[in-house]
């Protein structure tokens, strides 16, 4: 399978096999950024992870991906009192030395946009994890010193990323709290941050509404190559999906810009109608897609999203 | 109509209004590039073009469109006896100048994508500018001082985007060379620049290929946003050239030349893109040549001539080509 030229950095792993290519906007977006960003910086106490500088308080941590999938935005929020960790990434390398060095120590909330392995695996770095109460089970699930052994072959090489073993901060239980939708954190002094819940990549997604930056923190929801169903719950339809993205169209005056978990970030809010429109088209007509390509052994039908991505399919999930 | 958030910019253009707003990606990159791009730079000369070190002999120049438009990249090599730039913008500002003191003052070679206003109207501030054929006669019909005549209401004033009438350098007439497909310039010390007939955008529309370095420069027949097709004046001597079977056709050679370029550098928006985006197009362009009606959505757009409606075509990884009944 084709793979993407390699992007200039100096992160610690090797990008060793791909298991899709990214495509094509979303790349060049990526080696823009990430080869010439002068406010990219690489802290030593974690040399996996690329520091962006988004806003006055609001910092991106991009790691490239340890599975072959795409690379993963885990972002960070400065409050006045506190600051806030959304998600946590595949927990190589010490995420939480390198948020204290970067909050110089304030106390830290930790939350989740959902519990995959690229967004949650390093959740055992810290004591306690937010997520919407939907995904709470499917996280506690992945409480299991195991989870990082899909990375490596028979020999112990690791298959998609080439690294040292030894980064894995080594796994301990941690408290997984669930919360509504609609709850709200208090970073200090009124700073709020709101957990707005969107299932359909997974049954308890989650978005996070950084109310005093007008930014929305997206997660896999919303996506500039593909947004993903992943089907198994009734939430995890593009029927769900669309039923939420409809009330979030309804709040985009409290927004500005969208921070997806990969590739492009600092979107406009207009995205979030284009995706609604393509749901509309998925639902009234799911035998009409743009493209089907195989995705682990099954297929994957794929509508296009105006400037935007595509929104992935499958017949029992619409 | 929503407008496009503010990027922030010391250009001495300002945007007063837009025709349509650029889609979320590629506004994105624009934002994320213009506003901590590290190469970025502004040169005296010119306040109106921003100025990106992409390579270490390639630079991108940015200006703003001054007609509602997207926004447009030049582009200039630096070979190791000449340079060679790649289109022209408006021509508002000292693009010569800035040229100028970019490379030194070396001997230039420069050439247009396509005869359009935003690629072609500063070549006035050099004595001769190369172009496919097919475009020479769209070109001709421009060289003329009344290009910008468009750009300003009844009482003078700048209609789409504000700007000091006094920056426009003033017309001089210049020599327009028509090259065929293939032909290539010499940059010294064997650096080969080839021009390559890609049609579609406009009859003559070309592509330039630096072989030495692998990289495709690819006017407004590349474009990660939407690549309209068959936009040639009615009356071009070559119309059936910018129609998406000859857009097609040329793309399929493209597709057989993958090996030779890396990357893609468009007339707007993203750049740096992978080649397989020639792949992508391909794929698109033989879709719409197979069934015109199977597009994914339709829109319409004013033109001089009234309103006109588009079918748009999704190119996978990319935006959309756009096209009508006539221009299959």
């Amino acid at each position: 399978m084709r793979q993407n030229r390699p992007i200039q950095s100096a992160v610690k792993g090797r990008r060793l096999l791909q298991r899709e290519p990214i495509d094509a906007t979303s790349w060049a977006y990526m080696k823009m950024l990430r080869e010439g960003s002068k406010t990219k910086r690489v802290y030593d106490v974690d040399p996996y992870a690329e520091v962006y500088r988004f806003r006055e308080n609001m910092y991106g941590l991009l790691i490239e991906s340890a599975d072959g999938m795409g690379d993963v935005w885990m972002f960070l929020i400065i409050g006045p009192g506190k600051a806030m960790l959304i998600d946590t990434g595949f927990g190589i390398g010490n995420l939480k030395g390198l948020v204290d060095e970067i909050t110089g120590g304030l106390p830290l909330i930790v939350t989740n946009t959902h519990c995959h392995f690229d967004h949650a695996y390093g959740n055992c770095q810290f004591d306690r994890c937010y997520c919407h109460e939907l995904e709470v089970e499917a996280m506690n699930r992945k409480q299991d010193s195991h989870i990082w052994d899909y990375l490596f072959d028979e020999q112990g090489n690791g298959i998609w990323m080439e690294f040292d073993r030894e980064d894995i901060v080594p796994f301990k239980m941690y408290e997984v709290v669930g919360v509504p939708d609609g709850y709200t954190f208090d970073l200090g002094e009124g700073y709020e941050v709101e957990l707005i819940w969107v299932p359909g990549h997974s049954a308890g997604h989650a978005m996070y509404l950084d109310k005093r930056n007008r930014n929305l923190i997206a997660g896999d929801g919303i996506i500039s190559m593909r947004v993903g169903m992943s089907g198994g719950s009734p939430f995890t339809t593009v029927t769900a999906y669309r039923r939420e993205l409809v009330k979030l169209s309804q709040r985009v005056h409290e927004f500005d810009h969208i921070f997806p978990g990969h590739f492009v970030v600092d979107l406009e809010t207009s995205v979030v109608l284009s995706l609604i429109e393509a749901c509309d088209a998925i639902i009234a007509n799911p035998e009409d897609y743009d493209d089907c390509e195989e995705r682990m052994g099954r297929e994957m039908l794929l509508k296009f999203v105006k400037g935007l991505g595509t929104i992935g399919y499958n017949r029992s999930n619409v | 109509m929503k407008d496009n958030i503010a990027i922030v910019s010391a250009l001495k253009s300002h945007k007063i209004k837009v025709r349509e707003p650029i889609d979320e990606r590629c506004w994105a990159y624009m934002k994320l590039m213009r506003e901590t791009h590290a190469t970025k730079r502004m040169v005296a000369v010119n306040p109106y073009a921003e100025v990106y070190q992409l390579r270490d002999n390639l630079y991108a120049i940015l200006s703003e469109h001054l007609s509602g438009a997207g926004d447009m990249w030049d582009y200039l090599i630096i070979g190791p006896q000449k340079a060679m730039l790649i289109d022209t913008g408006f021509g508002v500002g000292d693009l010569k100048g800035l040229v100028n003191e970019l490379t030194g003052s070396m001997p230039l070679i420069v050439v247009n994508t396509h005869a359009h206003p935003d690629h072609a109207s500063g070549n006035c501030q050099f004595d001769r500018v190369y172009c496919h054929a097919y475009d020479v006669p769209q070109l001709e019909q421009m060289r003329n001082p009344h290009i910008w005549d468009v750009l300003f209401d009844e009482e003078g004033k700048p209609i789409w985007t504000e700007f000091d009438r006094e920056d426009i350098v003033p017309f001089h007439k210049y020599e327009i060379v028509g090259c065929p497909d293939g032909h290539t310039f010499d940059l010294g010390a064997g650096h080969e620049i080839e021009l390559i007939h890609t049609a579609g955008h406009t009859a003559g529309h070309c592509m330039f290929l630096d072989k030495k370095h692998r990289l495709l420069f690819a006017g407004d027949d590349v474009i990660s946003m939407r690549i309209s097709i068959g936009a040639a004046r009615p009356d071009s001597p070559f119309g059936e050239w910018a129609t998406v079977t000859r857009y097609r056709d040329q793309m399929a050679r493209l597709a057989a030349r993958l090996d030779e370029f890396d990357y893609v550098f468009p007339g707007h928006f993203v750049l740096d893109l992978e080649n397989e985006v020639i792949l992508n197009l391909l794929d698109a362009a033989n879709a719409i040549v197979a069934d015109p009606q199977g597009f994914d959505y339709e829109d319409a757009f004013e033109t001089s001539a009234g309103v006109a409606k588009r079918y748009h075509k999704f190119v996978k990884g990319l935006g959309t080509l756009s096209y009508n009944e006539k221009t299959v």
